[in-house]
């Protein structure tokens, strides 16, 4: 397993090598690597797949344009998984529109049960998170998926920590809605 | 709740955290075009730079050989029709071969006794700065009187001395300010200059210079003024890690306004040419978010919940506009579906929506402090300058409106801007002396900010502005 490990990460660095040269095979190798695991990211983060497209290429730009930048410390790709949320967050940011600041949604007590999320697939959840406005869904995701704090998302989103924490419960309490009323639709259906 | 125990969080982060999913071909397609003309501009960057230098050496080259060429230059003239009797001598004695390699220091020392009776007096021929030895004319043998003890057979007059004496006075002349005699066409016999007691329009020829006691030219040193200017502004982004598709959105969506900038001057004139200009303007520039509409709510669906405060924002590319607390009216700009989703999510029932036709105009108001340098390239009664400098500026107002069908409505003010800024300026400029202390000027400028006005780290804003500054110059 190990050996398998030092071969993959060798086969990384010359296909790394490859890119500083601007050699475009190794370009496209590298693309193919991270590609589907990268679109899955910008989906979460996107209104549908033709966004979620976009800031997979543009993301892409800036990886071969910044590889010099990485120095070989951490996760390669966490590297570019960083990069990928940043240019989500930066079409976030240029969404304009008025956003409130503050918002004092009262919590509520979680209303779906684990069997619920047992019938429901990766890419239902998807959907679902899609379907959340911007910014609860950049709240949603920089926060219960990549796991920042709600001071690093404040920080990144230009939004206070109280703002992060509200519109993360406003957040939690649409998806559960939406769970609950997926569940009912489909068990009517059914 | 922590993301661990909840468990909306868990059961979507162990879902989604590994998702895959396969991207469109065409992803890799726009990737691949982005890269290649990533490769060109690299190539041409290298030829640009080339380009460049060789462009500022000859800028540097050029404005070292018009500051070279100063406008004090010298001539050598008499104006006692005595100082001919009393040179004729000498100029005989000195008619010698010895006499003729009168460029040389030794020669130039035996010329003082005769310079007490010349005058210097500066012309802006565009002859460097130096003593002007008419003799330096090839001349042919006089034909006056005075010019008879000119005894060389050849024409050719040696040393100064000689040529001092073959000066011959000129009758006064009004209404002109040089005077000419020549012996043939090309043979320059005199010169005398006469101020001229009329201002007289004279192309070329500077009516309103005075001249000094010391026989060099004088020039208004200080001179304090005021301008006004309509300014067409608007601003360049930069997105920290070169991503230009999100400028492309602004700009797609965003434009520059004309507002107007004006202030009062001090300059200093070092030289003829030279100046240097300080002041105070203040400059009102911006830009506006077109596609902006307003939701009028009712007070039974209030934007937010109960209680909650009532701030809201608009981001864009140069800073963020931050409404009052006690708002009515929801502004809203761009992509009108989308706002309607926006306002959907937080429960609101009913709400009135006007169209998409207003604009959210962003006023950043500024005082500047500008240090201008102008070199007068044509030094005449309708001159013409180039201008170059740079200017503290300092904000003090950032109103955001609400314009539609001709109603403006303040509706808040730009945030996160920085206090103090920097900018560049660049122009040329048309003058014309109305008299001998007044001057009216044209000058089209071009302002560029050299820091971005906004906190933003991800998205810098450089203001410009371009702008036709007419105003007056009294000067003494």
């Amino acid at each position: 397993m190990q050996i398998l490990t030092e071969f993959l990460v060798d086969e990384l660095n010359n296909i790394i090598n490859g890119c500083l040269k601007g050699n475009r095979k190794c370009q496209e190798q590298l693309y193919t690597m991270f590609s589907t695991r990268m679109y899955g990211l910008c989906l979460q983060y996107a209104d549908n797949q033709d966004d979620a497209a976009d800031i997979l290429q543009e993301g892409f730009i800036k990886v071969f344009r910044k590889l010099e930048q990485f120095r070989g410390k951490g996760s390669f790709e966490g590297w570019i998984r960083r990069i990928m949320i940043n240019t989500a967050l930066e079409r976030y940011r240029s969404q304009v529109r008025m956003y409130p600041l503050t918002d004092n949604t009262v919590k509520k007590e979680d209303m779906v049960y684990e069997e619920v999320f047992e019938k429901l697939s990766a890419t239902d959840l998807v959907r679902l998170v899609q379907d959340l406005s911007p910014r609860y869904r950049m709240v949603f995701n920089l926060y219960a998926i990549e796991g920042y704090s709600h001071k690093e998302i404040s920080e990144m989103m230009g939004i206070t920590v109280g703002t992060s924490k509200s519109n993360l419960s406003r957040a939690r309490d649409i998806l559960q809605q939406k769970v609950k009323q997926y569940f009912d639709t489909s068990e009517h259906i059914s | 709740m922590s993301r661990r125990k909840n468990t909306t969080d868990r059961r979507f982060r162990d879902q989604l955290r590994q998702f895959e999913a396969a991207p469109p071909d065409e992803v890799w397609r726009g990737i691949s075009s982005a890269l290649e003309l990533d490769k060109r501009k690299k190539q041409v960057l290298w030829i640009r730079r080339i380009a460049a230098s060789i462009a500022v050496i000859l800028a540097v080259g050029t404005i070292w050989i018009l500051l070279r060429e100063s406008p004090e230059t010298k001539l050598v003239i008499r104006d006692t029709p005595e100082a001919d009797s009393q040179e004729m001598p000498q100029a005989d004695d000195r008619d010698t071969p010895e006499a003729e390699s009168r460029d040389t220091p030794e020669a130039e020392s035996r010329d003082t006794p005769a310079e007490a009776n010349l005058q210097s007096v500066p012309a802006e021929n565009g002859i460097r700065e130096k003593q002007v030895n008419l003799a330096d004319a090839n001349m042919p043998a006089p034909q006056g009187e005075t010019l008879s003890a000119s005894t060389e057979g050849n024409g050719t007059v040696s040393g100064d001395q000689v040529h001092a004496g073959l000066l011959k006075p000129v009758p006064r002349r009004s209404g002109t300010g040089f005077q000419t005699e020549f012996t043939d066409p090309q043979t320059l016999l005199a010169m005398s200059y006469y101020k001229s007691t009329l201002p007289e329009e004279s192309e070329g020829i500077d009516v309103f210079e005075e001249w000094g006691e010391d026989g060099q030219a004088s020039h208004d040193k200080w001179g304090v003024g005021t301008q006004v200017s309509p300014v067409y502004s608007y601003r360049n982004l930069e997105v920290s890690d070169g991503n230009t598709a999100g400028s492309s959105y602004y700009n797609d969506l965003e434009d520059g306004i004309v507002t107007y900038a004006g202030g009062v001057n001090v300059q200093y004139a070092p030289l003829k040419r030279l100046s240097i200009q300080t002041g105070l303007h203040y400059s009102r520039t911006g830009m506006k978010v077109g596609n902006a509409y307003y939701a009028q709510l009712d007070e039974r669906n209030t934007f937010m919940d109960a209680g909650a405060s009532r701030q809201a924002s608009i981001n864009n590319s140069t800073g963020t506009i931050e409404m009052p607390q006690s708002l009515d009216n929801a502004y809203l700009a761009n992509e009108v579906p989308l706002a309607i989703g926006e306002l959907a999510s937080i429960s609101m029932t009913t709400n009135t929506l006007s169209d998409a036709n207003g604009e959210i105009l962003q006023h950043f108001e500024y005082l500047e402090l500008p240090v201008i340098l102008r070199y007068r390239v044509v030094d005449r009664r309708l001159g013409f300058h180039l201008l170059s400098g740079l200017s503290t500026n300092f904000l003090v107002g950032s109103k955001a409106y609400y314009q539609e069908d001709g109603n403006k409505k303040q509706i808040g003010t730009t945030a996160d801007l920085k206090p103090v800024n920097y900018s560049g300026i660049m122009g040329v400029g048309v003058d014309y002396s109305i008299s001998k202390r007044f001057h009216i000027n044209l000058e089209p400028t071009f302002r560029l900010y050299l820091n971005s006005i906004n906190s933003d780290s991800m998205i810098k804003s450089y203001p410009y502005a371009i702008g036709f500054y007419t105003g007056i110059l009294y000067t003494f």
